[in-house]
């Protein structure tokens, strides 16, 4: 029987670079960043790959977290691998905890990766938007109110690629908006550990066939501790 | 198209000066809250839509609100004028971990304008500032916003907290904000989820109401 994996073109270098190393062979199928924007949509697009399974595939892991909440519902004829996180940069930090780490004290980190910086939906092409419709003034207002609780520009070092320009971005970026800008330290081991398994449950929620999550159930499963799943 | 189409069309897009002129004449007019709410809250979703297809960025969405906030603002600049009674009292706060608070500033004018009393506790409130809160104010209504995926975990801490001190009989929490998707809310022991405004007013004016019968 086959494993699928069921990734976020967000994670396609991390992804890469893993399964480059793997030696193990896997049924992988992408999904586009732009979903993002609509976990109803992401949630119909994943649904509808896991309907329409080859029966050979006995499981399917899924690099995505809560994100917006899509995979609340999901099921399936396999058995499904979810890692205990809020999205993907979480799992590019490594744990929950760590993220959380980033929003103590009331302000918080707006992080950014290669290839956040690179999306169509950008910060910066937020950004650039912004001031364009609603001119200098009233779009800086709009973006002061946006970050108003951030404190951070956080751009998160993975290694597998330069990071000069992505640093010269990111400090545009936290200097339009008034934010420190640190490079953070990422990390592949959560995402790894996620492709080879074992899925130990304070890291990862294994549905069973025809299991699925409750919104409540996918809302709290970050919190390995007082998640009922 | 009659002022009442109008007033969605506008709010769609984003046509502040419209909104508030249509606004102000449907309440001079005599028009209530709840219809003037609801209009304003399609031509909300509409915007979200907009935003989801990739037409509207996430300025548009912050600009909806500010409109919608403007507007509501006259409703309670009118009440202040009344001199109307206090409906009653909420404390409302955005959850441990989260800071992202625009929803939760518009549902406190709504409040507002719907004459209730906000306790407004501002973001990242651990679950003993709730609880205190709940034990110096007294309110009719906890309402816990958050935006991350993970606010339903601390909006479930929250809640555990104030049963672990006996605090949640009779405290009615209403849950929202877009880490809230649909579902039950009695799977994290609150008492209603509320994924708009006019929901969350609902919720807060039936507990008022049953209180004083």
């Amino acid at each position: 029987m086959k494993t699928a994996i069921f990734a976020c073109r967000m994670l396609e270098q991390e992804l890469c670079s893993i399964l480059q190393t793997s030696g193990d062979s896997y049924v992988l199928k992408w999904f586009e960043k732009g979903l993002h924007n609509s976990p109803e949509r992401l949630h119909n697009a994943l649904q509808q790959e896991l309907d329409n399974l080859d029966s050979d595939i006995s499981r399917v892991i899924l690099t995505y977290g809560y994100c917006g909440g899509c995979i609340s519902g999901l099921h399936s004829k396999a058995q499904i691998i979810i890692p205990r996180v809020d999205d993907c940069l979480t799992l590019l930090l490594g744990s929950h905890a760590r993220r959380l780490e980033f929003s103590e004290h009331g302000s918080g980190a707006y992080f950014l990766t290669d290839a956040w910086i690179d999306s169509d939906r950008s910060i910066a092409v937020e950004y650039d938007y912004t001031i364009k419709k609603y001119g200098p003034e009233m779009g800086k207002e709009i973006f002061s109110m946006m970050f108003r609780n951030y404190s951070l520009v956080a751009l998160l070092d993975t290694g597998l690629s330069p990071l000069a320009a992505a640093e010269q971005k990111s400090r545009e970026i936290a200097d339009a908006l008034g934010l420190r800008m640190e490079i953070v330290p990422a990390t592949l081991d959560y995402l790894r550990a996620l492709i080879s398994g074992p899925w130990p449950r304070e890291r990862f929620v294994v549905l069973e066939p025809g299991q699925s999550l409750t919104p409540a159930q996918a809302g709290t499963m970050m919190n390995s501790e007082r998640s009922e799943i | 198209m009659s002022d009442t189409r109008q007033l969605a069309a506008a709010m769609r897009e984003l046509d502040e000066s419209t909104v508030l002129e249509l606004t102000k004449s449907m309440i001079e007019s005599g028009h209530d809250a709840f219809e003037i709410q609801s209009l304003l809250n399609e031509g909300i979703k509409d915007v979200g839509k907009r935003f989801e297809s990739g037409e509207y960025f996430l300025a548009d969405l912050i600009v909806s609100g500010i409109i919608y906030q403007n507007a509501m603002e006259l409703f309670h600049h009118c009440q202040r004028l009344d001199n109307a009674p206090v409906r009653g009292k909420v404390v409302i706060g955005v959850v441990e971990n989260d800071i992202h608070d625009i929803g939760k500033n518009i549902i406190c004018e709504v409040l507002r304008a719907e004459g209730f009393e906000v306790i407004d506790l501002g973001v990242d409130v651990k679950p003993k500032g709730f609880v205190q809160a709940v034990q110096q104010h007294h309110p009719d209504v906890l309402a816990l916003s958050g935006v991350m995926g993970f606010a339903l975990d601390s909006m479930l801490a929250t809640i555990s907290e104030l049963e672990k001190l006996g605090l949640r009989d009779g405290l009615s929490i209403i849950i929202g904000g877009s880490c809230i998707t649909s579902g039950d809310p009695a799977l994290i022991r609150a008492d209603k989820m509320a994924i708009d405004p006019l929901e969350t007013i609902a919720f807060c004016k039936a507990v008022t109401e049953k209180r004083n019968e």
